[in-house]
């Protein structure tokens, strides 16, 4: 059905005749989509334009302003606009479109009509944001403004499939929010949820993208976030191509991308700039940093104070001989050493960096030190502390790391009481957790559950651009052409 | 009632190697060895194949009542109140095989890593990993056994770690057929036990896409393929690594063998071997947990999350009981239950059919 | 869903009752090595090392290492380690001993009677090496504890590097229980003794066992390498040297590569056993060089056969002395003459079986010169 949908809309492209009506339905009827009728001089003219592309400012003043003061109808010599080009044709318009031009119609007269530049400049203030930082991506962040935010995102994701969809929501104080989807490879049923979830929202008030985000989210009771939250249009964008759904929320620069997997939150940016060795590879590091820190402390724990036969003697001796001045239980002592370590996290974000740097210093350096000096924990537990945290940042989401300190206590708690076999319940219960856990109807563990050879393709690891072109679960109409590197067969050289 | 959901055939696959691999597997090597000395594995791939055609004669039971279980056709076949009693036996032989992998769990886990913690307190903790492991539907139970699968493979892979060892002798496995071709037969009725989870097939069958095809076996042949391969690996490999008479007195040979092994900045691998069986033991228990609640819960027509809190009280007391009184009573018991309920009944309830023409009554057929 | 109720039991649980199996590493005395001797009332006396590591607290991070030597008495093992566990601070927990030595007395006698409770607790290091000393073990370990404090485990190593030189057969508290289970089996154990001289403990030999008891009788180093190449279970290097006669150019040392055995049993009025056994060998050292000449090489390998063989007819003269079927003989009859076996089965099956051993020696390599 949707297929069909699809090929109407290329017949409707070719089409020689100009037609409002067909440019809005090529553009999904996207709600940034506006038109203005000007009556000047007997005529009637038509204004169309995608308001988050173009500059008001330059549309009012130079476009609709010596429109209407216009005295003959020459319009090319009255409006003051760099580029006119006549459009012909809707696809030679809805390009213009996209690109920041407005399109003119002389109304009567629709085979015809004028694109005249009119783009915003892409000079805003835009600056990259702090928490997600890469190397090699831009360095543009979402801003607190609505409309500039569809403007980047709209910069990066050019199509006219691009959807825009508006909601005012909360009952007191209003808020709006913009739904913003590619049409054609998008799944209908998520976007129906979607849509459906978010009209049911009655909340006084929004006030920030956590509200929605607790509304519309699957489960609630989860460690595990469903939704991703980002402040990358680049992110956002490469979201959108692989067909997901993005919400933005006026006055907030954190942008909802939704339905988000378990996967979803150990892909930055940089995996696809990085050569896709790297781009594996460091994936493949950050899932793994995951594991330890989720199950470090309590493995320390349960070696320590359950089955020391299993480390190996020479080690046995060194941790002992630390562990003698320690008065506590390995569970107490990590546990100390985990909350002392929060308070340290939670301390340096209230402080200016050029103080954090010290604070870091004097926190972590003396303080560690001097606990393990005084016998308040061994040196085996400050290791295992260290590199719990520090595989704790290597997660590039925020929500996704706080789900390893929401598990790791219960998991260091089981191997307290249990030991080894704690752990394995607590990792079965996380498990039986997970493997139940749905974003959107989509299973949240995939591609393990169920398992899923094609969504590796993207997942664990990050193959080569050109070897992704079948389609995947959330965006079941991808299809690229696998021809990207034909020409290789072309230049190969014979042997002999 | 005709169940909803389906599942395909390598789900059953999933489905049926996690429920037959289980609590059996730490001891095989050291009860075939019992009865059948060093050709503990021939058996075990003669009962294996013998499984083969039960599981055969299952299909051929079950293709007649598409997507009916068998708490659903025992009615239709034998009448509504005999078939009423039917379903009851069936739950009490369900349970009473979670309460024996419960009582042999407990009980391996104190003997090798626990032996202080009370045994309650195992159960407890089983209690309640039964009872989130169950209230979910077919589909849950799907998507984590076939998660949980990969700790089969590896287990598997921790057993090659096994062939560093010097001693390995192949010798011990000679000659070939020794205990004498009646002895081995007779063992045969022994190594049913590490089989029984394929009569679950009677319930897991209603939910398959198209029962009557061919297909809808393919799944549960290679289950029971795999699983017969499986556990004769594990039996020729403690016979290869102990010699005969160090294995009539080491109830389980597995983990022993392991907990020699050492890699690098491990030793005991045993611990490890544990944990992971106890993950698979555990998808056992919630399989036949899931099968005995669908079961109750058609029998006294309650929801299935408090057939599942049912069903786990259930198990729960009856273990501890068992426990505490007599723990081997619950396996010479299961040994006779498992041979009536996974073989004979199935067996009769399909001559029955056959010879009275029993179809699905005009009460399913319409819904 | 019942998560509520789960996480209070979760909760509750540890408040109930607090951690049964609990075993703190810091409260545990880790034993590293354990002796085990018999004195004349039948009582068994075990000596331990407990070793502890201390940070000084002065000067930071230096590691001063101390050995605290422990005995105790009792009727069995595990009396003798409960009498300890009373005498020392903390928990004494043998679990974690890498090795044990047996004195010649409890060698003597039923060498399981010794082993059972270790076997009984899951915690026990499997991979520890056992040996047999010419003395009492208490003798050995007081003389370890005293003077190879720094050494670390100085005796596991000892026995470690032998079997890589395929000195002795490498058996670890795991294997050994096989062995004793086997009635087609027998082992040899490590053989140590204190050198008054060198005030060191050295690897004498192998001990031969007979069923569950050391028979009295060792075999030197020589004797057990080519005792585990007719096995087939020597390690990488197995060096042997040979006297030749003066005209011939006095030793030569080789290294053994590979070995290819060939058995065959015969029943007549006794088994027979033919054994020939190819070894492929390294020359590594012979000063005479001149090794790219065919009649130097087929004089060497002839000479080299000849002598093995001798060496071999006596040394299952030996083993065949004290009725030690180090070599698996029985085995392979229960294997793959069940029918022989069935004739000699028996506690001493042994003398029905006369071996008759063949060395053939093929010089393969020497080195980078000839």
């Amino acid at each position: 059905m949707r297929f069909k949908r699809n090929k109407s809309k290329k017949s409707l492209i070719n089409q020689e005749n100009l037609s409002i009506e067909n440019i809005k339905s090529q553009l999904n009827h996207t709600s940034d989509l506006k038109d203005r009728e000007i009556h000047s001089n007997n005529q009637i003219y038509i204004i169309l334009y995608i308001n988050s592309l173009v500059d008001q400012e330059k549309l009012e003043s130079k476009i609709i302003k010596p429109l209407i003061k216009m005295e003959n109808n020459n319009i090319l010599n009255e409006l003051y606009s760099q580029e006119i080009s006549t459009a012909k044709s809707n696809e030679i318009a809805i390009n213009g479109l996209l690109d920041g031009y407005c399109l003119l119609i002389k109304k009567g007269r629709n085979s015809e009509g004028f694109l005249l530049k009119t783009n915003a400049s892409t000079d805003r203030e835009v600056s990259e944001p702090i928490v997600e930082k890469t190397i090699l991506g831009a360095k543009v962040g979402f801003v607190e403004s609505l409309d500039k935010n569809i403007f980047l995102l709209r910069t990066v994701t050019k199509s006219p499939d691009f959807t825009v969809k508006k909601y005012t929501l909360g009952s007191s104080t209003t808020t709006n929010v913009s739904l913003i989807y590619l049409d054609h490879l998008t799944d209908p049923e998520i976007i129906k949820k979607v849509e459906q979830r978010i009209k049911s929202i009655t909340l006084d008030s929004i006030r920030s993208a956590g509200d929605i985000q607790d509304c519309i989210e699957d489960y609630t009771v989860t460690p595990f976030p469903q939704l991703l939250l980002t402040e990358r249009p680049d992110r956002a964008s490469a979201n959108l191509k692989d067909g997901r759904v993005a919400l933005i929320i006026d006055g907030s620069p954190t942008v909802i991308i939704l339905p988000a997997t378990f996967m979803t939150f150990f892909q930055t940016t940089d995996d696809y700039i990085t050569r896709w060795w790297l781009g594996s590879f460091f994936r493949f590091i950050r899932l793994f940093s995951y594991i330890i820190a989720l199950i470090l402390p309590a493995l320390y724990i349960a070696f320590v104070s359950f089955h020391y036969e299993v480390i190996p003697l020479e080690l046995v001796y060194s941790l002992q001989s630390s562990l003698s001045y320690v008065p506590f239980r390995p569970f107490i002592e990590l546990l100390i050493m985990q909350l002392s370590l929060e308070l340290l996290r939670e301390a340096s974000i209230r402080l200016p960096p050029s103080v954090a740097t010290t604070f870091g210093i004097v926190g972590g350096l003396v303080v560690g030190t001097a606990m393990v000096e005084a016998g308040i924990v061994s040196y085996g537990g400050l290791i295992v502390v260290a590199l719990t945290s520090v595989s704790s940042f290597v997660q590039p989401n925020l929500e996704m790391s706080s789900s390893i300190r929401i598990l790791g206590f219960p998991l260091m708690l089981l191997a307290a009481i249990f030991g080894f076999l704690g752990i394995v319940i607590g990792v079965l219960f996380v498990l039986i957790h997970l493997s139940r856990l749905t974003s959107f109807g989509l299973p949240y563990f995939s591609p393990f559950v169920p398992l899923n050879m094609e969504d590796f393709k993207d997942t664990i690891i990050r193959v080569p651009s050109w070897m992704m072109y079948k389609h995947s679960k959330n965006s079941p109409h991808y299809k690229q052409e696998k021809r990207s590197r034909k020409w290789k067969l072309d230049e190969s050289e014979e042997p002999y | 009632m005709r169940v909803k959901s389906r599942i395909s055939s390598v789900n059953l696959f999933f489905l049926l190697v996690q429920t037959m691999i289980g609590v059996g597997l730490l001891s095989l090597p050291h009860q075939t060895h019992e009865s059948a000395g060093s050709d503990g594995w021939i058996s075990i791939l003669i009962s294996g194949f013998f499984i083969q055609l039960i599981v055969l004669l299952i299909w051929l039971l079950c293709r007649n009542f598409p997507n009916l279980t068998l708490f659903d056709f025992s009615k239709v076949i034998l009448g509504e109140i005999s078939g009423t009693v039917l379903n009851f036996l069936y739950i009490i032989y369900l349970l009473t095989v979670i309460c024996y992998i419960f009582i042999i769990y407990a009980d391996t886990l104190k003997r090798w890593i626990l032996p202080e913690t009370p045994a309650w307190i195992l159960f407890l903790i089983t209690f309640v990993l039964l009872i989130y492991g169950s209230i979910c539907n077919i589909k849950n139970v799907v998507s984590l056994f076939s998660l949980l699968f990969i700790l089969i493979l590896f287990l598997f892979f921790i057993t090659f770690l096994v062939y560093g060892d010097p001693y390995i002798d192949v010798r011990y496995l000679f000659p070939i057929g020794s205990s004498g071709g009646w002895n081995i037969l007779k063992s045969t009725s022994d190594s049913m036990i590490p089989f029984i989870g394929f009569e679950t097939l009677l319930i897991y069958f209603a939910f398959i896409k198209q029962s009557k095809t061919i297909s809808a076996l393919k799944g549960v042949f290679l289950a029971v393929l795999f699983v017969t391969i499986f556990l004769t690996y594990i039996v020729i490999l403690s016979t290869v690594m102990l010699s005969p008479e160090e294995i009539k007195i080491t109830p389980e040979p597995v983990l022993y063998i392991l907990s020699a092994m050492e890699i690098r900045i491990l030793s005991r691998l045993d611990l490890i071997f544990l944990s992971f069986w106890g993950l698979i033991v555990f998808t056992t228990i919630i399989s036949y947990t899931f099968s005995a609640s669908m079961g109750i819960s058609k029998l006294i027509h309650i929801k299935h999350k408090f057939a599942v809190i049912l069903s786990g009280t259930f198990v729960l007391i009856v273990s501890i009981i068992f426990y505490y009184m007599e723990i081997t009573l619950l396996e010479k018991w299961l040994k006779h239950l498992s041979f009536i309920f996974g073989i004979i009944i199935p067996i009769l309830l399909l001559l029955i059919t056959i010879i009275f023409k029993r179809e699905v009554a005009s009460t399913y057929g319409k819904k | 869903m019942g998560k509520n109720e789960l996480f209070l039991i979760l909760f509750i649980l540890p408040l109930l009752a607090g951690c049964w199996d609990e075993r703190l590493l810091k409260n545990s005395r880790t034993v590293y090595i354990s002796g085990f001797d018999l004195d004349e009332n039948g009582d068994y006396q075990t000596t331990s090392i407990i070793r502890d590591m201390n940070i000084s607290e002065s000067s930071r991070g230096e590691i001063s290492i101390s050995n605290e030597l422990v005995t105790g008495k009792g009727g069995s093992i595990k009396e003798a380690s409960m009498t300890i566990d009373q005498s020392v601070p903390g928990n004494y927990d043998p679990a974690k001993g890498r090795t044990l030595i047996l004195g010649i007395d409890t060698a003597k006698g039923d060498i399981y009677n010794v082993l059972d409770s270790l076997y009984r607790d899951p915690r026990v290091d499997l991979n520890a090496k056992i040996a047999v000393t010419d003395d009492s073990a208490n003798e050995i370990i007081t003389h370890l504890s005293e003077n190879e404090v720094e050494k670390g485990e100085y005796l596991y190593e000892l026995i470690y590097s032998s079997e890589i030189h395929s000195e002795i057969q490498d058996i670890t508290l795991r294997s050994i229980r096989s062995y004793l289970f086997d009635e087609g089996k027998d082992f040899m154990l490590p053989y140590l003794s204190k050198d008054e001289e060198d005030n060191e403990v050295k690897i004498n030999g192998t001990a031969l066992f007979h069923d569950h008891s050391f028979t009295g009788q060792f075999l030197s180093t020589d004797e057990s390498t080519l005792l585990l190449l007719f096995m087939e279970t020597q390690s990488k290097k197995a060096l042997l040297t040979e006297q030749l006669d003066k005209k011939a150019g006095g030793s030569v040392s080789y290294n053994v590569k590979s070995v290819s055995r060939k058995l065959k049993l015969e029943k007549e009025e006794k088994v027979h056993a033919d054994i020939m056994l190819q070894l492929d060998v390294e020359i590594v050292d012979y000063p005479p060089d001149h090794l790219d000449k065919q009649e130097m090489i087929n004089f060497l390998e002839n000479r080299l056969s000849k002598i093995l063989t001798e060496k071999a007819d006596a040394l299952f003269k030996k083993l065949a002395a004290n009725q030690s079927d180090v070599l698996g003989l029985g085995r392979e009859l229960i294997a793959f003459h069940p029918s022989i076996w069935k004739e000699i089965k028996g506690e001493n099956y042994y003398e029905h079986i006369l071996v008759n051993p063949k060395v053939k020696v093929n010089v393969r390599s020497s080195g980078i010169i000839l």
